[in-house]
């Protein structure tokens, strides 16, 4: 069956941003970003390296992360041309769809507080034309055809090592290298220098509303499945429940769209997002219920608390693809189930949970060689200290330690989550063979 | 209702794209390409692409402006043409008419602004200037050897199995030209570039040899005293068509290449590499840009690269030429470039043409008998194009008035007493050629002009009416303001060819009548001796200069110049045609804010990194400016792209000299020695 595809060519482009000025007379002003990008293969050009260039926006994948993963259902596809649509009176502005999308397509737009895209041009492709882009590259690099194209050549195609049946197909160059130079002429200035990956869409001081939520979160359903019944006095039950509204407002400033909040819930289907907010959601309405009117079986209560733990995990697993293991030490489950162990004081559970959070913590340091180890230490330090603190019975004490720690370990945690960049793994192409 | 028309971009480059526009309305709102033309078929660059903003921008100047206290303030064209009328008779009366220079540069082209010509004829004369900023040094240069500036169709090019790409940066600066070379690269063809700097266009060659800017002569005689001496040459065309081979050839094998290598930064092995694939692989097609001919040894510079091209044969061939200029497409001049740049050597009285272009700022305020005092600009930008602003910016503030014609407030509509509004490609109809396709091309009216824009044309014909002329005598000279009485006037300008009519133009592109494909396939060339001239009197005569191709050094150069090591290259940016476009949102986008490009090595001896502020200075002036690394650009050169405005802080024509090359009347500010510092915050 024919698709409609995206074709670019690498020996072509010049990297002479015409794509992107066509896009904006068909589809008006983009700022501060643009629906489409085109990335250079590496920034300070290095004698030794080739210099090209990737001019990309959304490739209309079959199996759309950005639709997939928004709670709002504000994506859809466009039977007829076969593109991923967004509809902004849908979108809430939550931002997931940017870290879902392996080529940076949707863009957020502080302005507005929504997302934008690509729409490949499909007003124009219902009319047999051209996307604006593709119809005026003027060296032909980027193109567009309504063609066969399997998954194997979506697969070998891809500018990132993702298989989301992308539908843009790319000539390689001929050459990989760069022209033939006499590096003598430049032997006073160090050749290319390793550039590490630096993945900087995800960081835990852009989202410090959503640390202090995932935290909280994890310490009220650990604190309510304790059922520690001296913590729930009157004023502690409403200390407790402002503490769940703070999480719930603070999750709800990372949007765009505050008032939109709603169609959050939307996507119980395939979004985490929607099934955390829900979850978390029905956790208070039972914890609520449970405090103030009717007796309900703590064990519902406490499922709905894991099932949020639970969402918020899986909310961030498509940001871990580059992770050597998919699990994290500081995962909301863990973080949950510690505290739980302190709070019902099964010292030997603990034991065990700590032990086997720090290896996996040991084993990621160790791995990414973090430069910075004060980190890593005080982590290492803060449980042990914790751990030996609540032998001797102080728990508050205990307690606070650990919390620093786990603070420290979930801003790690969402400072190395990393979302595919092709901006990066473009660079990658042009290192990996010398 | 949305329409289509066909057009073409006026603009002083290479390209000329044919392209279509869309209009709804009265409104230009889209634009889609031209396949007709069969140089620029898949579209036209960002900046073209960038006209929908451009003729719609906020900013554009739409009513006649008069500046009051240093402030410009709308005035109605009533009150702008009494002024302007007074002004000029004033001047006229009291100093006679060449006290007022009438200065236009390449800013739209077009059959319709020999007009302006005939108005200032009427108005009984002015003062004008000669020469040009750009090519004439490389026009002249290959009009002494070759007779006249022809080369190939563009897309001969992919026949060529050498293409030898000296000192251009087709993508950015003829980006069109990227398809015929990645269709010989395709068929295997071999691509080299000479460049100090490796730009996107090189980045895709075989092999890029970056010599010393402004060596480049001495780099290719070197290559042809190889070629020379290992037989790599071909004798039967010389001996046919080459006047001056023999006495060439004494003089080049003086060259020690040793000495050469030294001078041009080129290590012998890569001298004898390029040298054997020049001499080996044919046909070559060799593509000069116009950078190196802005040298003060631009000519010789030029006539040194030509000798390549002859001595291997590689002329009049498919896939072989010369690909300098291409002047097939100007059916129109009577007198072609370069001779048009020349002064007069007789004054007719009338124009008085003593003012060089590469001079101007100096030449205006040497002017006496009668002085300057006042100025009428048009189609230019002089206090960001020519060089040495700082000389140009005094000789317009000593003035007594000047009108300045002008789209947007650039740096040099700002300096006048009355800012007129210029209309944009898109609101008069007018016939352009090329210098690159072998097109004649329409640049149809597609919107009535916005707000009180008023063509040049009808500007100059209501100052004529203003000013008193009788209507025979304006008839004669001038177009009235019609539609129907442009085209008539652009029709009567092509009467001679029967293949071209309004008509036909407006269904796109028409091919030059006098086209020759392969240029100099007939192997006739129209020097004096009608061979091509390596030895050329004409250009001892003429010029002063060696009769043979001959390296000269460049007046401003590492070891001549104290204090200074650094050689500013100022080429051209995708992103603007001279200084045209940078000012729009749509391209600043691509390229926020101005920038220096340095090289790595350079900026750690200076401890500057990416995104530090530089001052760059020389006696002439400074600026200060972010900086970029480049880790390819040659050591000891720093790059900042020509046409930022001074509004900008940037435009590196503070720093340039006022000079003319060797040869043709050109303009020599690419010699321009510098240093830079890091600005401590």
């Amino acid at each position: 069956m024919n698709k409609n595809i995206f074709i670019f060519d690498q020996n072509k482009c010049v990297g002479c941003h015409a794509c992107v000025i066509a896009c904006i007379n068909e589809n008006g002003f983009q700022s501060p970003e643009q629906w489409r990008n085109v990335h250079k293969s590496q920034d300070h050009h290095f004698p030794d390296l080739p210099l090209f260039y990737l001019s990309i926006a959304c490739n209309h994948c079959d199996d759309a992360p950005c639709m997939k993963n928004c709670p709002a259902l504000a994506y859809s596809r466009d039977k007829k041309t076969g593109a991923v649509i967004h509809y902004p009176e849908k979108c809430i502005g939550c931002k997931y769809c940017t870290w879902a999308c392996p080529y940076d397509a949707p863009k957020y737009n502080p302005k507005s507080g929504i997302v934008e895209k690509c729409t490949f041009c499909n007003h124009r492709i219902e009319e047999e034309l051209k996307p604006a882009c593709a119809d005026l590259c003027p060296v032909g690099a980027l193109d567009f055809s309504n063609t066969v194209f399997t998954s194997e050549e979506s697969k070998a195609s891809t500018p990132v090592p993702v298989e989301v049946g992308s539908n843009i197909k790319i000539n390689k160059r001929r050459n990989n290298s760069g022209p033939e130079i006499d590096l003598d002429i430049f032997e006073n200035q160090q050749y290319h220098k390793k550039e590490t990956k630096k993945y900087e869409k995800i960081s835990a001081i852009k989202e410090w509303p959503l640390v202090i939520f995932t935290l909280l979160s994890a310490i009220l359903v650990s604190l309510y499945a304790s059922n520690r019944t001296e913590l729930f006095q009157p004023n502690n039950k409403l200390f407790y429940l402002g503490l769940g509204a703070v999480s719930a407002l603070l999750s709800m400033f990372h949007l765009g769209k505050k008032f939109r909040v709603w169609r959050s819930v939307l996507n119980q289907k395939s979004s985490w997002l929607s099934k955390e907010i829900l979850s978390f959601a029905l956790f208070f309405v039972g914890v609520l219920m449970d405090f103030f009117l009717i007796d309900i079986p703590n064990v519902i209560v406490v499922f709905l608390g894991v099932i949020l733990l639970i969402s918020i995990d899986m909310l961030y697993s498509l940001a871990t693809w580059r992770w050597p293991i998919k699990i994290h030490s500081a995962q909301s489950v863990f973080i949950g189930i510690t505290i739980y162990l302190i709070l019902v004081n099964s010292i030997y559970l603990l034991a065990f949970i700590l032990t086997f959070r720090l290896t996996i913590y040991i084993f990621r340091a160790f791995i990414s060689s973090n430069t910075n180890l004060i980190l890593p230490v005080l982590r290492i330090l803060l449980p042990c200290i914790a751990f030996g603190v609540l032998l001797y019975q102080e728990l508050i004490l205990s307690i606070l330690l650990l919390i620093i720690g786990e603070i420290i370990d979930r801003v790690q945690f969402y400072n190395e989550l990393g979302v595919p960049d092709p901006k990066e793994e473009f660079h990658l192409t042009i290192t990996k063979k010398s | 209702m949305k329409k289509v028309h066909n057009t073409a971009c006026p603009r002083n480059c290479y390209s000329t794209c044919s392209f279509k526009v869309w209009t709804e309305d009265g409104k230009v709102i889209n634009i889609d390409p031209q396949p007709l033309n069969k140089a620029t078929p898949e579209g036209i660059c960002l900046k073209g692409l960038s006209y929908v903003e451009r003729v719609n921008s906020p900013r554009r100047i739409l009513y006649p402006l008069r500046k009051i206290n240093g402030k410009f303030k709308q005035i109605s064209w009533e009150n702008a043409l009494n002024e302007i009328s007074e002004k000029l008779n004033h001047h006229k009366q009291k100093y006679g008419p060449q006290s007022i220079l009438f200065y236009y540069a390449s800013g739209m082209s077009g059959l319709l602004n020999s007009v302006s010509t005939n108005f200032w004829k009427m108005f009984g004369g002015a003062t004008t200037v000669y020469g040009n900023l750009c090519w004439p040094a490389g026009l002249e240069a290959t009009r002494l050897t070759l007779g006249e500036n022809k080369h190939n169709v563009p897309w001969d090019l992919k026949n060529a199995k050498l293409i030898l790409v000296w000192g251009k940066n087709p993508a950015e600066s003829n980006i069109q030209q990227m398809i015929p070379i990645e269709k010989a690269q395709q068929k295997g063809a071999k691509l080299v570039f000479i460049d100090p700097r490796r730009t996107d266009s090189s980045e895709r060659a075989n092999l890029l040899v970056q010599p010393v800017p402004g060596t480049d002569g001495i780099l290719a005689l070197a290559l042809a005293k190889i070629l020379i001496e290992k037989d790599l040459i071909d004798r039967d065309f010389i001996n046919k068509y080459v006047l001056g081979f023999d006495q060439f050839k004494e003089s080049v094998l003086k060259i020690n290449i040793n000495e050469a290598s030294k001078e041009c930064g080129v290590s012998i092995e890569f001298i004898n590499k390029l040298a054997n694939l020049v001499g080996t692989v044919k046909p070559m097609t060799l593509i000069p840009g116009y950078g190196m001919q802005r040298y003060t040894n631009g000519g010789q510079t030029t006539r040194c690269l030509l000798v390549l091209s002859i001595i291997t044969g590689n002329i009049g061939k498919p896939g072989a030429c010369w690909h300098y200029a291409d002047l097939q497409g100007d059916i129109f001049s009577k007198i072609k470039e370069p001779l048009s740049y020349f002064p007069p050597e007789k004054p007719d009285g009338i124009f008085r043409r003593e003012i060089a272009t590469a001079r101007l700022g100096e030449d205006m305020l040497r002017m006496n008998k009668p002085e300057l005092k006042m100025a009428w600009v048009e189609r230019g930008n002089p206090l960001s194009q020519n060089p040495d602003s700082n000389k140009i910016k005094e000789a317009f503030q000593k003035l007594d008035y000047s009108v300045v014609v002008e789209q947007f407030m650039t740096d040099t509509a700002r300096e006048a007493d009355i800012v007129l509004p210029a209309k944009t490609m898109f609101e008069q109809s007018d016939i352009i050629s090329s210098y690159w396709n072998p097109y004649v091309q329409l640049r149809q009216k597609v919107i009535d002009p916005i707000g009180e824009v008023k063509p040049e044309t009808e500007i100059y014909y209501l100052l004529a009416k203003k000013m008193g002329f009788s209507d025979s005598e304006i008839e004669k000279n001038i177009p009235s303001p019609s539609d129907e009485s442009i085209e008539n006037w652009l029709s009567e300008q092509i009467k001679p060819w029967p293949e071209i009519s309004i008509e036909k133009l407006k269904e796109g592109p028409v091919l030059t009548p006098v086209l020759q494909e392969i240029a100099f396939s007939d192997f006739k060339f129209t020097t004096p001796s009608c061979k091509i001239e390596l030895y050329s009197e004409t250009a001892q005569e003429k010029w002063r200069v060696n009769p043979l191709p001959s390296y000269e050094k460049t007046a401003e150069r590492k070891d001549t110049v104290e204090n200074y090591p650094f050689n500013l290259m100022s080429p051209n940016t995708k992103n603007r045609i001279h200084s045209q476009f940078g000012n729009l949102e749509s391209i600043k986008l691509v390229d926020p804010e101005p920038f220096a490009t340095i090289n790595l090595g350079d900026a750690e001896k200076k401890g500057i990194k990416e995104d530090d502020f530089i001052r760059v200075f020389n006696d002439r002036g400074e600026l200060n400016i972010k900086v970029k690394i480049d880790a390819s650009l040659r050591p000891g050169n720093i790059v900042i792209v020509n046409g930022y405005w001074h509004e900008e802080g940037a435009c590196p024509n503070i720093l340039s000299k006022g000079r003319e090359t060797d040869m043709g009347h050109g303009t020599a500010f690419h010699d321009n020695m510098v240093d830079y510092e890091k600005i401590k915050n």
